[in-house]
């Protein structure tokens, strides 16, 4: 049995312990992975290593990927995952580039095969690194058994700080088992370039607070680095202070509470229409470690053509990418919301306030939770999912129509409680995530929406759930089709349904199968008492929801349209339209 | 006026793959180049990169430059469009000709400073460097002549005066193992 003694304390070691050595000390207790021909040896060692490294084995590279990106997001910590050589390294490329996308910090460990056999085309050899290094924040092949400890605690360091991001560290089989006397370096090597952090000067502060403090329609932008940054109070008190309504990205739910009197709500595509207008009649828009995704901004030309913009992003490439703004400052937005709050007055914008509640009122009536229906639609399950969790609950979402409902309608007011894979938008997303996201050692019920064309990408992953007997429920929407496509379809393609239609197997014969606890749902009488139950089961459980095949996500901005050209829900003879708002 | 073409100078580590990644990230943020020269420096340990681009849009311009600042193994990158700078190519031209022409060609050549390096049996090689008007110029005369091969190699580019500062501060990059953790400090504080 090894023991983690102090940095300096030296033992030979072959690369393989020496990985599971770093990883200790970079307080690692779960990975993610699958074994193969050129990681054994690392594999090997785990068994030494198992009282204090529990290691998950996934049933596909991809959702070891996803699992511990999951595990990232709802514990802030870096996530790793493991696989070997060829197709287990090529797997883990969907879960990486996820990872890449949404800014998840992860450490990638792949077996390579041994130094010798580089570029031979050799069994189970893939270029991995040449495939990773447009999809990893850096990347690292270690051909020299001496640069192992370095390599793995920069490659922490780097996932970890300024924009967070996956690090792959590919590691050839002969070096996994050469020995060398084990130092964990105390420094880290020199990374000459890079420099996560930056303050923001005085004259950039002192023109952002001139702008708010000149604004009269202001909105912020929350994203994904309020979260990251840790940055929820300081926003929050921004807002409070100078009255600024916030907006959020699908990224940024949960950044400031969705109850929070100054929070507007979700933006974009599929965001709420007085939203997406205030953003369009602003006259200056404070964009909060976001970045502008084409699934936020609606057509370029027509963006919010009134405001002035500021821009405050960790990443400096971020700033005048897709919008170019009159203020961008790169910085860690903490630290310079912080800064610039002292040179911000107190004020009120009473009028705009009541603008924004006025286009509320607009769109409410047209809401779908104001339908009196006896049909099971997705969104009444969401929100009845909301409702019996007391909004309490980690979400985890899948990719589609059921995504887009979770962030309008589970009105999200703790930080970290969404995962989901908002910039690479991928299928099979949700339950993976969701067994990583069970080892984070949160006190929350979690909850996994997903549908029945993205749970069918990575189902496997339920064999997985109850070999780990993971604490996780999933909401499975069935409605048949890949709703999102068909809904495309439907507004773009005339209804030319090609290829959306999807069968499913009998998920209550599966969860038997698996072993998972399955209920099925087709009454919303029923939907509160069986999620309740589910929820009270120890281990992992499965509603599927059939709901309304047909429903279609609203609003919508279409591709090409400015932001506040939505189309509306059609208001329907079972809804009220005289609703008081 | 504006200029049409800018100067990019990198300083990068120089280690294998990382020209791999600097074409990489240029590739798939869909920047435009014109031309890359990568080479040894006075330092071990560090590459100088000349590139050249055309990308017109200023925004897009910076973008690049921190996109490549970005990459883990780069120094310092700076744009020396702007700034006194020695921007210089060089280019081997392999001119076909008969001793009639050859008297005409010495004389051009020497004009522009070129020189003739090699001479076979109908064919001579000329060597020539110089900023891109004069190469330009250069090779339009040449054309009165019958250009058998054309090889240039890109510009290069560096500052002029000695520029102690950018020098000073890659010194400190490369020498001090603290250096990063150092730079976080004083952002935080």
């Amino acid at each position: 049995m090894s023991e983690t003694g102090t940095p300096t304390e030296t033992r030979k070691m072959t690369g393989a312990d020496i990985v599971w050595e770093c990883l200790i000390r970079e307080e690692v207790d779960v990975v993610f992975g699958y074994p193969g021909g050129a990681n054994l040896p690392i594999y090997d060692a785990l068994v030494k290593y198992s009282d204090k490294i529990h290691h998950v084995l996934t049933r596909h590279e991809q959702n070891a990927a996803h699992a511990a990106d999951g595990f990232a997001r709802a514990s802030g910590k870096v996530g790793v995952a493991m696989a070997t050589s060829g197709p287990g390294a090529t797997n883990l490329i969907t879960g990486v580039a996820t990872a890449m996308m949404d800014s998840v910090p992860m450490v990638c460990i792949t077996g390579q095969v041994g130094r010798e056999s580089l570029g031979s085309d050799a069994f189970q050899e893939t270029d991995i690194l040449g495939a990773m290094i447009p999809l990893t924040k850096h990347s690292y092949q270690v051909i020299d058994i001496r640069k192992l400890a370095a390599t793995i605690k920069d490659a922490f360091y780097l996932a970890r700080t300024g924009r967070p991001g996956p690090v792959l560290i590919d590691i050839p089989k002969d070096v996994q088992n050469e020995s060398i006397e084990f130092v964990y370096p105390e420094t880290h090597d020199v990374l000459p370039g890079y420099n996560p952090m930056v303050k923001a000067s005085e004259s950039e502060l002192t023109e952002v607070a001139r702008l708010i403090n000149e604004a009269k329609n202001p909105v912020i932008l929350a994203g994904h680095g309020v979260l990251l940054s840790g940055a929820t109070a300081e926003l929050t008190t921004l807002a409070e202070k100078a009255d600024i309504p916030v907006a959020v990205t699908l990224l940024g739910i949960g950044g400031i509470p969705a109850s929070h009197p100054r929070c507007i709500g979700f933006m974009g595509m599929h965001g709420g229409y007085w939203v997406n207008h205030a953003i369009q009649e602003a006259d200056l828009l404070i964009a909060c470690g976001m970045r502008f995704d084409d699934r936020v901004t609606g057509k370029l030309e027509t963006y919010s053509p009134n405001s002035k913009k500021i821009h405050i992003d960790i990443d400096p490439t971020e700033l005048n990418k897709n919008i170019i703004v009159d203020v961008g400052i790169r910085g860690d937005l903490k630290q310079v919301l912080s800064a610039a709050l002292p040179k911000i007055k107190a004020t009120k914008h009473d009028e705009w306030t009541t603008t924004i509640k006025g286009w509320m009122g607009d769109s409410r009536t047209k809401d779908i939770l104001n339908r009196q229906s006896d049909k099971l639609f997705g969104a009444f399950v969401v929100r009845d999912l909301w409702e019996a969790t007391k909004g309490n609950a980690l979400m985890v979402t899948d990719v589609g129509q059921h995504q887009m409902t979770v962030a309008q309608y589970y009105y999200q007011d703790h930080a970290n409680s969404l995962l989901t894979s908002g910039g690479l938008g991928t299928m099979g997303y949700g339950l993976p995530a969701a067994i990583g996201a069970s080892f984070a050692g949160r006190k929350k019920p979690i909850w996994a929406v997903v549908g029945d064309g993205g749970i069918q990408m990575t189902i496997n992953e339920m064999a997985t759930a109850v070999q780990e007997n993971a604490n996780i429920n999933i909401a499975l929407i069935n409605n048949g089709y890949l709703g999102m496509v068909r809904q495309w379809q439907e507004m773009f393609y005339e209804n030319r349904f090609s290829q959306t239609p999807i069968s499913s197997p009998d998920f209550l014969k599966l969860t038997d199968a698996y072993g998972l606890k399955g209920y099925r749902v087709t009454e919303r009488k029923d939907v509160i008492s069986t999620i309740l139950e589910a929820q009270a089961h120890e281990g992992p459980t499965l509603i599927e929801f059939v709901v309304e095949p047909m429903e279609m996500v609203y609003p919508m901005v279409a591709t090409g349209s400015a932001l506040n050209e939505m189309v509306q829900r059609p208001i329907t003879e079972d809804q009220f339209s005289d609703m008081e708002v | 006026m504006q200029k049409t073409e800018h100067t990019i100078v990198a300083f990068v580590e120089d280690e294998p793959g990382v020209l791999n990644r600097i074409v990489s990230m240029l590739r798939r943020r869909n920047f435009n180049i014109k031309s890359m020269v990568a080479g040894a420096t006075e330092s071990p340990g560090i590459s100088r990169i000349t590139i050249v681009t055309d990308e017109s849009n200023q925004h897009r311009r910076v973008n690049m430059a921190r996109n490549i600042q970005k990459l883990v193994n780069a120094y310092t990158v700076e744009d020396v469009t702007d700034v006194p700078a020695v921007i210089r190519e060089y280019m081997l031209a392999k001119v076909s000709v008969t001793n009639g022409d050859r008297v005409k060609l010495d004389l051009l050549t020497r004009d522009y400073g070129a020189k003739i390096i090699d001479s076979e049996e109908g064919a001579v090689i000329i060597e020539a460097t110089g900023y891109d008007m004069e190469m330009e110029s250069f090779l339009q005369k040449l054309k009165e002549y019958d250009i058998v091969e054309l090889m240039r190699t890109g510009k290069m580019a560096m500052r002029r005066g000695s520029h102690l500062e950018l020098k000073a501060k890659i010194e400190m990059m490369t020498t001090d193992q603290q250096w990063t953790t150092k730079q976080i400090q004083s952002a935080i504080s």
